[in-house]
């Protein structure tokens, strides 16, 4: 009876020790955060707000700042254009040494109202241990989130310009794609729907919502071809709407290949 | 008579009393549920990339040496990419390869998410390892490296600064 007193005793010891060593085990891997991910305000000069960079590794960091304009390629991929700072907006520290569970707060200011009323962008954060680890190979962060410097609600244009319907690919495998720019100032999805008919055939489609960085071009899909348009002149209706508005629409003949 | 007239009213008084608070009781018990904390709250926007310290390359073949890289992930905002890219050269032809002072290893650094496949770090554009559609918290994500080092390749300690970028919220 004493022996099994004894192992309770010593297996609540055990339960307890563990207990308070797993949370300190479990916490012992960092690494660099932001906060928040995606920081919004108006695109109004001063103050547009703040970042909170967080150094949760056992190491210190080189740390550094920079907002950048994004590229959006016409497939509607997008990625920070590191060849480019956002001239109008800065930040108060660009560059500093971030020591191991340090945080620090940097703070964004527009200089002047942009041009087309809003800005978008992305905050780039760059850490560089300062002793890495590794044997040859050694590793360096990078985060990018997103910046929404939005125009003041009575100065929202929704605007969107439609150029050429384009084939690519056969009938069988193809599809049809349409350029559209953003002509507005926001970056509310653009979508719609598309009409083809002819030769006594129609197939009707909703484009599938797509954000546009205003000022960029982007191919909407309209139609997956499939098959179910044979070859012969046709012809396209668009409706194209932002935000609940209709912003654009056309009617164009086009000739499947 | 009077007396009992005075007790009779003060009784009803009482009982009016009682039957008062029991009705406040009542609708107290029946608010409590309403007035209970709801289980919830507002979870900060915020991003997070973890990153473990590479293994030294090893043998993983005939004249192919692997290493890894483990990466955690945690984002808020969707879409989130996890990529890596040379952070160090630029310009062809360091960029993407090892390289030992002026020395260049001929054969590109290959990377690779857990389940993708390996590609060559030497073109401009960043090597997309992992996209996810929702919300992450500490998602594991094993980087893994691959060298071709044929014999005869001149022996040095080689070395390479690798950029591993997770990406938010898109625009």
């Amino acid at each position: 009876m004493k022996h099994l007193s004894t192992r309770l005793a010593i297996v609540a010891t055990c339960l307890a020790v563990f207990g308070l060593l797993l949370p300190p085990l479990l916490e012992a891997r960092g690494g660099l955060s932001i906060t928040p991910g995606i920081l919004e305000h108006v695109a109004q000069p001063g103050s547009v707000g703040a970042v909170k960079i967080e150094n949760t590794t056992s190491r210190s960091m080189t740390v550094r700042l920079a907002l950048r304009p994004w590229l959006q390629a016409s497939s509607g991929s997008v990625a920070p254009n590191r060849r480019s700072v956002l001239g109008k907006l800065r930040p108060n520290r660009g560059a500093f040494n971030l020591r191991a569970g340090a945080s620090r707060t940097v703070q964004l200011s527009l200089a002047s109202r942009p041009a087309l009323g809003s800005l978008y962008g992305a905050v780039e954060v760059t850490g560089a241990p300062k002793r890495p680890g590794g044997n040859g190979i050694k590793v360096a962060y990078r985060l990018v989130t997103s910046l929404r410097l939005y125009p003041p609600a009575s100065a929202r244009r929704y605007s969107a310009r439609a150029g050429r319907v384009v084939q690519h690919g056969s009938t069988g495998h193809g599809a049809l794609f349409l350029a559209v720019k953003n002509a507005g100032n926001t970056i509310d999805p653009i979508s719609g729907r598309v009409r083809i008919s002819g030769g006594g055939r129609t197939l009707s489609g909703v484009i599938s919502p797509a954000t546009i960085l205003p000022g960029a071009t982007v191919n909407l899909r309209l139609v997956n071809l499939r098959g179910g348009l044979p070859r012969g002149r046709y012809r396209v209706g668009v409706r194209l709407t932002q935000a609940g508005q209709r912003v654009g629409g056309f009617k164009q003949g086009i000739r499947l290949r | 008579m009077g007396a009992q007239v005075s007790a009779a009213r003060s009784s009803a008084g009482l009982l009016a009393l009682a039957c008062a608070i029991l009705a406040a009781c009542l609708a107290l018990a029946a608010l409590a549920p309403a007035q209970s904390p709801v289980p919830g709250g507002t979870v900060p926007s915020t991003i997070e990339l973890s990153l473990g310290d590479p293994t030294p390359f090893t043998r993983a073949g005939r004249d192919v040496y692997a290493a890894t890289i483990s990466a955690e992930v945690t984002a808020t905002d969707t879409p989130v990419s996890l990529s890596v890219a040379d952070g160090e050269a630029t310009e062809a032809p360091r960029r993407g390869h090892l390289v030992s002072g002026g020395g260049i290893l001929p054969a590109a650094l290959l990377a690779a998410g857990t389940d993708s496949l390996y590609r060559p770090l030497d073109p401009q554009v960043p090597l997309a390892l992992r996209v996810w559609r929702e919300p992450v918290i500490d998602a594991a994500v094993r980087i893994r490296l691959r060298q071709s080092a044929p014999r005869g390749t001149p022996l040095g300690h080689y070395r390479k600064l690798l950029l591993v970028t997770l990406t938010a919220g898109g625009p």
